[in-house]
């Protein structure tokens, strides 16, 4: 039985304790912020709705949802952020649309959602599985509580920076509300004109022009976590710095865009949404 | 309603069948309310109006076997438990365990402290909130009288949440032995000895990397990440106890360390916790003198390093060495434990003035002095620390072992008096000045430095019937300002209970808020049958218990309690 008891404790001591060695974490130099970000008047800032519109090429109906999204996009203005994934099985290539748009970021979240039918939205990240239809989508955008305004974001682009054909994001996240719950910061590379056949009905339309097209998500899927301790309070402020490399993609940077997300991780509430053109 | 039928029918089909030496009790505890919205104190609106909590316990025993089962309702709990998402129904704990003189079993829930709690302490505390049992196993040995192993393994309860799919378990171990009961001359000389150690270690699968952000320069930030592989999974906490006590003497004390724990709470660093814990005391005939001291770094230690709501998925548990007081009004000043940094002390001094003296009076006259002072431990950046510009992802910051930190905690300067006037009358007389930092204690701004008089005067009428006086008066010119209290109870033992008390916040900065928070309660009493009622509000704050606490959201409205056990 001794010698039982001592086999156990040793066993316990050996398998229950690791030892990290140094260092732990280091700064990512590249991704440093260093420049200044002008202050910021928080009277000025208001809420800006995210709407994810779920596409593909090969869809008959999407031209429609593209058309309501323009629609919708003059009655609010710049308050309202698109942002179009290419996901399922319609936006896939074939011989006739030889494009692939599909991103691995776009699978994700279209499987997040369950989107299955498409042309579907969701909007400010509100969960419903397969989201909803072009003719909701107005109703959803006006039942967004715009009296609370969370927090500010800024962005900053530096193009060719440090060197040719790398993007430098700099985004800086003020709270302007105290917020209980943690907070993930999403940034997403979105283009617009990109001329490419679109079906639209039974008619193939080869120089269709595709905007606000989801290139890439920036730092993740899910983005990153705003404050490490998740104290969120009024005044706390937090920049963010990315590298993306524009080397051997065929996107043009002059009709790209940032969009920066920031959201309730527990319930995928966007708090708020901001894009800048990349140069 | 429904419940109650259920556990009535339930005790009294269970009150009939004991069997030989089988036998069968249990307890049953309903806390309801119907909240009324007070917009003036901050009683918000609430979705569903009626409230309660319920639960049930049965425990079946025979011999050395026993097994238990606890139901528990809160799909609708009070605001209070909803708020800390204490949410939801079901069977949350059982066990069956068997036990000889030799060896003890546990399988299921069970609830375990080792030593002082330094390195685990698994309990439930229902006001509070609290329940962190482990759902596992647990044996006990005993190979020679006056020697206990105890070893455990489990999972620990996270609320109402499932236990599927959890990638976090906590095991440990702990020796004691008792050279009083190993060596019986010992204890017949008036000699007690104990001495014990404990290890205990969590396992949390490191899944995901952790972001941390770096400030090298002003206006300068950088990402950075902790990899997955830079985060330990299995982080230990060792201890070790002793205790020695001879007549009116005793003296205890533990200390514990944690081994690296990058965790929410500590900003993800990676330095050693440790806490120590002393405590002697003194007592002889009218003369008692205790004195304690605590200094926890970095201890706060949690079966999820992402964790940091309070009270969730503590494995260990720093006391909080403080006075406990009853008094309503400072009930909201009452140090919280902070397990990540706290240094301090309390001295505790009894006297009785003897009886049929001058100044003792006819009885005698009982003086209690105490003094306690809490600050955070020292903490100094290591050079790392000071070029990222935060602790975080380094070894985070060096503190002098008993230095004090710069920042006050709590401060309580104490005195009361309890006399018996007569064969009918008691008085007890107290003042203290209490200095609570409210930053960081409550998150707000500022200390609070607060007079607090008290007076209690009870008046048995009769062998059945008592009155008791309770009048309190805080004077401070911070946080919410001056407060005044007055509560009045009737008594008729054993069976009926009935008082009326009111706060008055006349201190208040704000005229809009010099509130009055009154209480009327009732309570009848037939043998462990209770049931209470009462009608009032209650002001937004905190609620202490053994320097653990949780938030109190304010309410006005009518509550029902009913307990019992058979």
């Amino acid at each position: 039985m001794k010698k039982l008891i001592l086999l156990i404790t040793v066993a316990t001591l050996f398998v229950a304790c690791d030892k990290i060695e140094g260092p732990y974490a280091v700064p990512d130099q590249v991704d440093a912020v260093t420049i200044v970000f002008p202050p910021l008047d928080p009277t000025t800032v208001y809420r800006k709705v995210l709407i994810e519109e779920y596409t593909g090429h090969r869809c008959p109906n999407c031209p429609g949802g593209h058309q309501q999204l323009e629609t919708l996009h003059g009655i609010f203005g710049d308050t309202l952020i698109p942002v179009a994934i290419h996901a399922t099985t319609l936006a896939a290539p074939n011989p006739e649309f030889p494009n692939d748009f599909r991103t691995e970021a776009g699978n994700e979240l279209a499987n997040f959602y369950s989107i299955d039918g498409i042309p579907a939205a969701i909007i400010n990240r509100g969960f419903e599985a397969g989201g909803w239809g072009p003719a909701r989508w107005q109703s959803k955008i006006n039942a967004v509580d715009r009296s609370h305004v969370y927090a500010a974001i800024q962005l900053m682009n530096q193009y060719n920076m440090p060197s040719p054909n790398i993007l430098k994001v700099n985004a800086k996240v003020t709270m302007l509300e105290d917020y209980a719950e943690p907070l993930r910061l999403s940034l997403f590379l979105v283009e617009d004109g990109v001329v490419s056949p679109q079906i639209n009905g039974t008619e193939v339309i080869p120089d269709y022009v595709h905007n606000h097209m989801l290139r890439t998500a920036i730092n993740g899927v899910y983005g990153d976590f705003l404050a490490p301790n998740g104290i969120l309070e009024k005044g706390n402020a937090y920049t963010y710095g990315y590298s993306i490399d524009f080397n051997g993609k065929n996107w043009n940077p002059d009709n790209c865009f940032v969009i920066a997300i920031l959201y309730d991780k527990e319930n995928n509430e966007v708090l708020q949404v901001e894009r800048l053109k990349v140069r | 309603m429904f419940v109650l039928l259920l556990v009535s029918a339930f005790g009294t089909t269970f009150a009939q069948h004991q069997l030989g030496n089988s036998r069968i009790s249990g307890d049953f505890g309903f806390n309801g309310m119907y909240y009324i919205p007070d917009s003036l104190i901050g009683a918000d609106k609430v979705d569903s109006k009626v409230r309660a909590n319920a639960f049930i316990n049965l425990l079946y025993s025979n011999g050395g076997f026993s097994a238990g089962v606890r139901y528990e309702y809160y799909q609708f709990p009070l605001i209070d438990f909803e708020k800390i998402n204490y949410k939801g129904q079901g069977v949350r704990y059982f066990f069956a365990d068997y036990k000889n003189d030799f060896i003890q079993v546990t399988a299921g829930n069970f609830y375990e402290q080792f030593g002082n709690g330094l390195s685990l302490r698994a309990y439930e505390d229902r006001q509070l909130g609290i329940d962190n049992s482990l759902l596992g196993a647990r044996i006990r040995i005993t190979p020679y009288k006056g020697i206990r192993i105890t070893g455990v393994w489990g999972v620990e309860r996270l609320n109402f949440e499932s236990y599927q799919g959890r990638q976090d378990y906590v095991r440990g171990l702990d020796g004691e032995v008792s050279l009083g009961e190993i060596i019986p001359k010992m204890q017949e000389k008036g000699f007690t000895a104990n001495i014990g150690a404990s290890f205990v270690s969590k396992f949390e699968k490191a899944d995901e990397p952790i972001l941390v952000m770096f400030y090298p320069e002003t206006d300068t930030s950088a990402p950075g990440v902790i990899a997955t592989d830079k985060i330990p999974q299995n982080v230990p906490v060792w201890a070790a106890r002793a205790s020695f006590g001879y007549k009116g003497f005793r003296l205890d004390g533990e200390y514990a360390q944690k081994m690296q724990d990058p965790n929410v709470t500590n900003d993800f660093i990676y330095k050693k916790g440790d806490a120590l814990f002393l405590s002697a005391a003194y007592s002889m005939k009218g003369f008692g003198v205790a004195a304690s001291l605590i200094r926890a770094d970095n201890m706060d230690f949690r079966t999820q390093r992402m964790q940091k709501t309070n009270s969730l998925l503590f494995i260990n548990n720093i006391p909080a060495i403080n006075r406990q007081y009853s008094y309503q009004l400072i009930s909201n000043y009452s140090f919280a434990s902070q397990p990540n940094s706290q240094i301090g002390a309390q001295i505790q001094i009894n006297y009785l003035i003897p009886k049929k003296t001058k100044i003792g009076g006819k009885y005698g006259t009982n003086l209690t002095f105490n003094y306690s002072r809490f600050h955070n431990t020292d903490q100094q950046p290591v050079a790392l620390a000071t070029e990222y510009g935060t602790l975080s992802g380094t070894d985070g910051y060096t503190s002098s072992f008993f230095k004090f930190g710069p920042d006050l905690l709590y401060q309580d300067i104490g005195l009361e008096i309890h006399r018996r006037l007569t064969k009918k009358w008691e008085l007890t007389l107290a003042y203290n000045y209490i200095t609570y930092n409210l930053e960081k204690l409550q998150g707000h701004v500022g200390m609070m430095r607060g007079h607090l008089v008290a007076a209690d005067l009870q008046w048995k009428v009769n062998s059945k019937h008592a009155l008791r006086l309770e009048a309190q008066h805080l004077y401070t010119k911070d946080d919410k300002g001056s407060w005044l209290y007055g509560m009045l109870e009737y008594s008729i033992s054993p069976r009926w209970f009935i008082s009326v008390g009111d706060q008055f916040n006349y201190g208040n900065p704000d005229p809009t808020y010099r509130l009055h928070y009154f209480n009327v309660a009732g309570a009848f009493i037939w043998n462990t049958t209770r049931i209470a009622l009462n009608f009032g509000k209650t002001q937004e704050g905190i609620l202490c218990i053994g320097g653990v606490c949780r938030a109190v959201p304010a309410s006005y409205g009518v509550g029902l309690s009913v307990t019992t056990s058979f």
